[in-house]
C-alpha cells in the first residue's frame, strides 16, 4: 500500500519536474532571441559589503549600458566552493572580470630557486590575464602598489582594489577603554599593562576566533613591525625579499633569535586571550564581541569585519588600531595586506566591456563607495576612506603604513610547517612548546630546500 | 556462466550487451574516465588552473609524500585509521543497541525511528551548522551543561584532545540510525522458533544475546561493519565544516581536500593522496570483507 | 500475465515480513507489570530519540525564529521577542522558487533514469551472462572507491557542451550514476525460473525488466531512489562547477552564497536552511514508515549480495 502510494508520488513528481524543465527550456531560449544583448560575467568570493556594493554597481552598470546584462556569481571561500567556481569560470573561458587574492611579489620566485609559482601568480606566468598597465583607469591607483601587489615583469595583471589592516589589527571598545582611562596604547609593555590592568579589573581582555586561526594576526603584526623596524614604509618588498634570500642562502631560519624573541611576546599576549577561544569560530566572533559590551575590550579581527561589527550592534562606540609590537611607538606602524584584485583573463569573452566596467569602478566617487562599504584602505591615492569614525585612528596612521611581509620563497609540495609556526600546535592554543614549533619549522624549510 | 532466454536464436547473444550498452558507456565516460585522469595527474606537477602546464614528474608526488612530507602524511593516515576503527566500532554498537530496544510493533516505536534515522537526510553543511552553534565555547549548550558538570571552561571543537572523539561523536549521531536500521532488518531474518527453543532450554536474556542473537545477526553485522568503515575512510566533508581539520582531525580525506582544492592547490599532490586513500580503502575493506566472511562460516 | 502472482510468491523474501516482537512469547508476565515495562522502554527510547537524536536540529530550528540582536544577546534562550521575518527575509532573498523547481528536477529525473539503467546493468551480471560475470562485478565494485576527478569531469563537460546546460547537466548525473551494484545481490533473490517461463510465454527482454522485474524490486529501488533523492538535493560542488546560469541554479547553489552573504546571522542562516530541507523533510515524513522499513529490508538484502560477491569472485556461477 505504502509502496504504491509512494511510486505515485514519484510519479507526480515526474510529471511536474519534467513540465517544469519544459517551461524553463523554453524561457531560456526566448530570451535569448529577444534582442542583441550581452552578457558580462563578474565573480567574486562573498564579503557581504563587497557583494552588495558589486550588485549596487553593476545595477548602475546595467544602467549606462542598456544592451549589456551582467552575470554577477559569488560564492563563499568557505569548503573551497570559491576555488571551484572561479576555477570552472576560468576553465570555461566566460568570465570577463574575477577576482583572485593579491599574489604579491613572493609569488614570482627569482629563477634561481626553481619554484614554479602558483594561484593567480601561475595564470600570470602562462600569459592567462590581461596586462592593464596601459589602461587609462590604472592612473587614479598607485602604481607601486599595484606593482607590488600584481605586477610581473613590468606589466601590471590587474586592479589591486582592496587592502586590509590585517597583521595586530584590533578592534576595540571606546567606552570601555575610557571607563579606566586608558587610551590607545602605542608601545607593547603599554598595552601589556592594558591587558594587565584590565584583566585585575575582572574583564578578559582579547577575544578571538581561535578556531580558525586568527591568533596568528599576534604574532604576524609583532613579526612585522619588528623586521621593518627603523626602515622606510617604502622598503617592505625589499625586507620582504631580503629575508627570503637570506633563508634561501641558509643564513637565516625560523629558529633564530629574531623569531624567539617573537614568540616569546606573542605567548605574552596570548595570557590575556578568552580562555576557550580555541573553539570560537569566526562566524560567531565579531558579533558575540559587539553585543558583549561590558566585556572584552579588544577583538583580535582585520578591518573586513567592519560591516559586522556595525551590524550586530549599531550603538557599540567602537575603533581600530594595530597592536604595538616594539617598544620603539615609532616603529609601530600599519602593516597593510593586499587583498581583492580584479583581473581579466585573456579568455574573456567582452575585454572591451571589461575595461568599461573596471573604469566605472575605478571612478573616485564609485571608489570611496567601494571603501565605505568593504573597509578596506584606499589605493587610489585621491580618495581616503573618511567618514567612517572607527576608522580615526587608522587614516592617522594611514601615511606611513607598510605592505605586509612576505614569506620566503618555499618550493612546491614543502610541509606547511616550512611556511612559519603553526599557531594551531603552539602553545597556549596548542600543546607544543616554542622551542619546539620553531625548531620543526626551521628543519622543514632546510628540508625544503634540499639543504 | 548462463544464457540469457530471452529474444529469437540471432539476437540472444546481443540482449545481455545491449542491455549493458548504455549504462556501462556512461560509466565509463562520467566514472572511469575522471577517475583515471586522477591516476595520470598524481604523476604530474600541475596547479589545476586553466592554461598552467601540466609537468609530468614520474613518482615525485609519492616520493615526496613518503620523504619530505611524512611528517603530515603519517598523522593523517594514523588520523584516518583511528577515525575509522573508533565510529565503526562505536557506531555499531550505539546501532545495536538501539535495534534491540526498537525493535518493536507499534506507531510509537516507528516514531523513534524515524526520529533517529532522521538526522542524515540532512547535509553536512547543515549538520555542521547546528553543532558549531551547540558546541560554540561562550554561547552553547554544551558549553553551559559543561561548566555545571566540571565548572571550568572547555573549547569544545578547539581543543586538542575533545576535538577528535566531538567530531566522530558527530559522525555517530548522524549515522547510527542506518546501522540500527539494518540490524533490526536482521534481528527479523533470525526465526522465531530459534527464540522459542531457546525460551524451552531456560536461557537468561544475556545468555540468549550471546548465544542465539548476536550470531545469527552476522550477516547485518557484516554489511554494517563494512557500510561504516567504508564510508567513514573518505569522510572528509563533515570535518572540514566543524574543524578545518585542525586540532588534530585532519584525516586522509581532509588532506587530499586541502592540497587539491585548498589555498595553494597542488592537483597532483592531491591526486597522489587520492590514490593513496583509494589504496588503503582497498586494504581495509578486503581485509574486512575476508575477516568477516570468516567470522559468519565460523559462527 | 496469469503467473505474476506465483512470480511475486516466488521471489517475496522472508525479511520484508513484520515480524513478532520476539519476546513476547518467552515469558507471560501479569498484565500490570508488561503494561509498566512496556512504559519504561517507552520512555527510554522516547528519550533518546528526542534527547539525543531530535534536540540538536530542534535547537537550529529554534534559531530560526529569533532577530539577530535576540540572538547575540541570549543564544541558548527561547526566542523572545518570536519572529517569522526571518523566513521570509530568506525566501526573498534568494530565488528560492525557481531553485527548489530546478532542484526538484536535478533530483527526480537523474534518479530515474539511474535506477532504471541500474536495473538493466546489474540483471545480465547478476544472471552470470558474460563469461566472467563476477570478475566484471567486482571490478564495478571496487571502481565504484576509485577517486572522482572533479577536474577532468568539467573538461570532458566542456568538450562534449554539456556544461551550463540543464539537459547536459541532467545528462552526466544520470549516467554517472553508479548505486546499480546493490541490485545485484537483490535480483539474485528473484528466481531464474521466472526469465524462463517469461521468455517461453514470449515476453520480450526490455518489457521483461518493466513489467516484471522493476515492480519485483520496489523495495531495493525505493529505498535507493529516496537516498539519491536526498543526496542529489543536498549535492553543491557539482552544480557550483558545471551551472553557471543563474536560471539553471539548484537551491542548495543559492543556499550557499546566501550563506556567505549573512555569514554571521545564526538566525537568517537557520531559516534557509530549513527552508531548503523543508521539502526533504516533507518526502521523509510522507515516506519514513515506508522508508525506514525499506532500508531495513531492501537496503541489508541488497549489501549482503555486495560482500558476497566481493568475497565470492573468482566463484563461477
Amino acid at each position: 500500500m505504502s509502496i504504491r502510494r509512494s511510486v505515485a508520488i514519484g510519479i507526480v513528481a515526474v510529471v511536474a519536474a519534467t513540465s517544469a524543465a519544459a517551461c524553463s527550456s523554453s524561457k531560456s531560449s526566448g530570451s535569448g532571441s529577444a534582442g542583441p544583448k550581452e552578457t558580462l560575467t563578474i565573480a567574486e568570493w562573498t564579503n557581504p559589503g563587497a557583494v552588495d556594493y558589486t550588485k549596487a554597481l553593476n545595477a548602475q552598470f546595467e544602467k549606462a549600458h542598456p544592451n549589456v546584462k551582467i552575470n554577477f556569481q559569488n560564492t563563499s571561500t568557505a569548503n573551497g566552493a570559491w576555488g571551484q567556481l572561479s576555477n570552472s569560470l576560468l576553465q570555461s573561458k566566460s568570465v570577463d572580470v574575477l577576482a583572485q587574492f593579491a599574489p604579491t611579489q613572493k609569488a614570482f620566485p627569482p629563477s634561481f630557486t626553481n619554484i614554479k609559482p602558483g594561484g593567480p601568480a601561475a595564470l600570470i606566468e602562462a600569459g592567462q590575464l590581461v596586462d592593464l598597465k596601459d589602461q587609462p583607469f590604472m592612473k587614479n591607483y598607485d602604481m607601486t602598489a599595484q606593482q607590488s601587489a600584481i605586477g610581473y615583469n613590468g606589466g601590471v595583471y590587474g586592479v589591486m582594489a582592496a587592502e586590509y589592516a590585517g597583521a595586530g589589527a584590533i578592534w576595540y571598545k571606546k567606552d570601555l577603554l575610557a571607563k579606566y582611562n586608558m587610551t590607545v596604547p602605542t608601545t607593547f609593555s603599554e598595552f601589556l599593562a592594558d591587558c594587565a590592568k584590565l584583566k585585575a579589573a575582572g574583564k578578559t581582555p582579547i577575544f578571538l576566533a581561535g578556531k580558525v586561526g586568527m591568533q596568528g594576526g599576534i604574532w604576524q603584526g609583532i613579526e612585522n613591525q619588528t623586521l621593518m623596524a627603523g626602515k622606510q614604509p617604502a622598503d617592505s618588498t625589499q625586507v620582504s625579499s631580503d629575508r627570503a634570500n637570506a633563508f634561501w642562502n641558509g643564513t637565516q631560519n625560523w629558529n633564530n633569535q629574531t623569531y624567539k624573541d617573537i614568540g616569546a611576546k606573542y605567548q605574552q599576549v596570548m595570557q590575556y586571550i578568552e580562555p576557550a577561544a580555541a573553539g570560537v569560530d569566526q562566524q560567531t566572533a565579531p558579533g558575540l564581541w559587539a553585543v558583549k559590551t561590558d566585556d572584552y575590550p579588544f577583538l583580535l579581527d582585520g578591518s573586513w569585519d567592519s560591516s559586522t561589527i556595525l551590524k550586530a550592534n549599531p550603538k557599540l562606540n567602537v575603533g581600530l588600531f594595530v597592536m604595538p609590537g616594539t617598544d620603539n611607538a615609532a616603529d609601530n606602524r600599519v602593516p597593510v595586506k593586499p587583498d581583492l584584485t580584479w583581473v581579466v583573463p585573456t579568455s574573456a569573452p567582452h575585454k572591451d566591456l571589461a575595461m568599461q566596467w573596471l573604469t566605472m569602478f575605478s571612478d573616485p566617487a564609485n571608489y570611496q563607495n567601494w571603501l565605505k562599504a568593504t573597509g578596506s584602505m584606499s589605493t587610489e591615492p585621491a580618495v581616503s576612506n573618511s567618514g567612517t569614525s572607527w576608522m580615526d585612528w587608522l587614516n592617522q596612521h594611514t601615511s606611513d603604513s607598510f605592505v605586509q611581509l612576505t614569506t620566503p620563497w618555499i618550493p612546491q609540495g614543502a610541509s606547511n610547517d616550512a611556511a612559519g609556526p603553526d599557531y594551531y600546535k603552539l602553545a597556549p592554543i596548542g600543546s607544543d612548546s616554542l622551542d619546539t614549533i620553531l625548531n620543526r619549522s626551521a628543519s622543514a624549510y632546510t628540508k625544503s630546500i634540499g639543504k | 556462466m548462463s544464457r540469457c532466454p530471452f529474444g529469437t536464436s540471432r539476437t540472444r547473444r546481443f540482449i545481455p550487451w545491449a542491455s549493458i550498452s548504455i549504462p556501462g558507456i556512461g560509466w565509463l565516460l562520467f566514472g572511469l574516465y575522471p577517475s583515471l585522469a586522477t591516476i595520470v595527474y598524481s604523476f604530474t606537477q600541475y596547479s589545476g588552473l586553466p592554461g598552467t602546464p601540466v609537468n609530468f614528474c614520474g613518482f615525485c608526488n609519492y616520493t615526496n609524500g613518503f620523504t619530505a612530507l611524512w611528517g603530515e602524511l603519517w598523522p593523517a593516515i594514523k588520523t584516518t585509521l583511528i577515525y575509522v576503527a573508533g565510529v565503526t566500532i562505536l557506531q555499531n554498537a550505539i546501532g545495536l543497541g538501539l535495534a534491540m530496544l526498537m525493535n518493536r510493533p507499534g506507531r510509537s516505536y516507528t516514531f523513534y525511528r524515524a526520529l533517529i534515522f532522521m538526522p542524515q537526510i540532512f547535509s553536512v553543511a547543515v549538520v555542521g551548522t547546528t553543532f558549531a552553534l551547540i558546541l560554540d565555547p561562550i554561547t552553547g549548550p554544551a558549553e553551559t551543561a559543561w561548566h555545571g558538570i566540571f565548572h571550568s571552561t572547555s573549547a569544545f571543537l578547539g581543543d586538542n584532545t575533545l576535538a577528535l572523539p566531538l567530531v566522530m561523536a558527530v559522525n555517530i549521531w548522524m549515522f547510527s540510525g542506518y546501522s540500527m536500521l539494518i540490524y533490526i532488518a536482521g534481528l527479523r531474518n533470525i526465526p522465531k522458533p530459534v527464540y522459542e527453543a531457546a525460551a524451552l532450554d531456560g536461557a537468561g536474556k544475556w545468555r540468549v544475546f550471546r548465544h542465539v542473537t548476536w550470531p545469527l545477526l552476522a550477516p547485518a553485522t557484516t554489511v554494517n561493519v563494512f557500510l561504516t568503515a567504508m564510508g567513514t575512510l573518505g569522510e572528509y566533508a563533515l570535518i572540514l565544516v566543524l574543524t578545518g581539520g585542525n586540532f588534530g582531525t585532519k584525516t586522509l580525506g581532509l588532506y587530499m581536500y586541502d592540497s587539491a582544492f585548498g589555498s595553494d592547490a597542488q592537483l597532483g599532490y592531491g591526486s597522489m593522496l587520492a590514490i593513496l586513500q583509494f589504496g588503503l580503502t582497498l586494504v581495509i575493506g578486503g581485509g574486512l570483507l575476508w575477516a568477516l566472511r570468516r567470522r559468519e562460516i565460523q559462527l | 500475465m496469469s503467473d505474476a502472482t506465483t512470480i511475486t510468491a516466488l521471489a517475496n523474501q522472508g525479511p520484508h515480513t513484520p515480524a513478532q516482537s520476539p519476546r513476547r512469547q518467552l515469558k507471560q508476565p501479569s498484565r500490570v507489570a508488561r503494561l509498566a515495562r512496556v512504559s519504561g522502554r517507552q520512555l527510554v527510547c522516547f528519550v533518546i530519540a528526542a534527547f539525543v537524536f531530535a534536540a540538536p536540529l530542534v535547537y537550529l530550528f529554534l534559531q530560526s525564529f529569533k532577530t539577530f540582536t535576540g540572538f547575540l544577546q541570549d543564544p541558548t534562550g527561547s526566542p523572545h521577542p518570536w519572529t517569522k521575518q526571518n523566513f521570509s527575509d530568506a525566501w526573498g532573498a534568494g530565488d528560492f522558487g525557481r531553485e527548489m523547481i530546478n532542484s526538484l528536477i536535478y533530483a527526480v529525473i537523474p534518479v530515474t533514469i539511474t535506477l532504471t539503467l541500474g536495473v538493466f546493468l546489474a540483471f545480465p551480471i547478476s544472471r552470470g551472462w558474460f563469461r566472467h560475470s563476477n570478475v566484471l562485478y567486482s571490478f564495478f565494485i571496487f571502481s565504484g572507491f576509485l577517486p572522482g576527478g572533479l577536474i577532468p569531469l568539467f573538461i570532458e563537460a566542456r568538450a562534449l557542451h554539456l556544461y551550463n546546460s540543464m539537459p547536459g547537466y541532467l545528462l552526466m548525473v544520470s549516467l554517472s550514476g553508479a548505486g546499480f551494484f546493490f541490485f545485484v545481490g537483490y535480483i539474485k533473490g528473484i528466481p531464474k525460473e521466472i526469465d524462463e517461463a517469461a521468455a517461453l510465454d514470449g515476453c520480450g527482454y526490455i518489457r521483461f525488466i518493466f513489467r516484471i522485474v522493476i515492480p519485483q524490486m520496489k523495495p531495493a529501488l525505493a529505498t535507493f531512489a529516496i537516498f539519491g533523492f536526498v543526496g542529489s538535493w543536498n549535492n553543491l560542488i557539482l552544480p557550483l562547477v558545471m551551472l553557471s546560469d543563474k536560471s539553471l541554479w539548484p537551491v542548495t547553489r543559492g543556499l550557499y552564497s546566501f550563506f556567505g552573504e549573512n555569514t554571521q546571522n545564526w538566525p537568517l542562516i537557520a531559516a534557509g536552511t530549513f527552508i531548503v530541507a523543508a521539502p526533504i523533510l516533507l518526502l521523509f515524513i510522507l515516506l519514513q514508515r515506508f522508508l525506514v522499513e525499506g532500508v531495513a529490508g531492501g537496503a541489508a538484502f541488497g549489501t549482503q549480495g555486495v560482500t558476497k560477491a566481493a568475497t565470492d569472485q573468482g566463484d563461477a556461477e
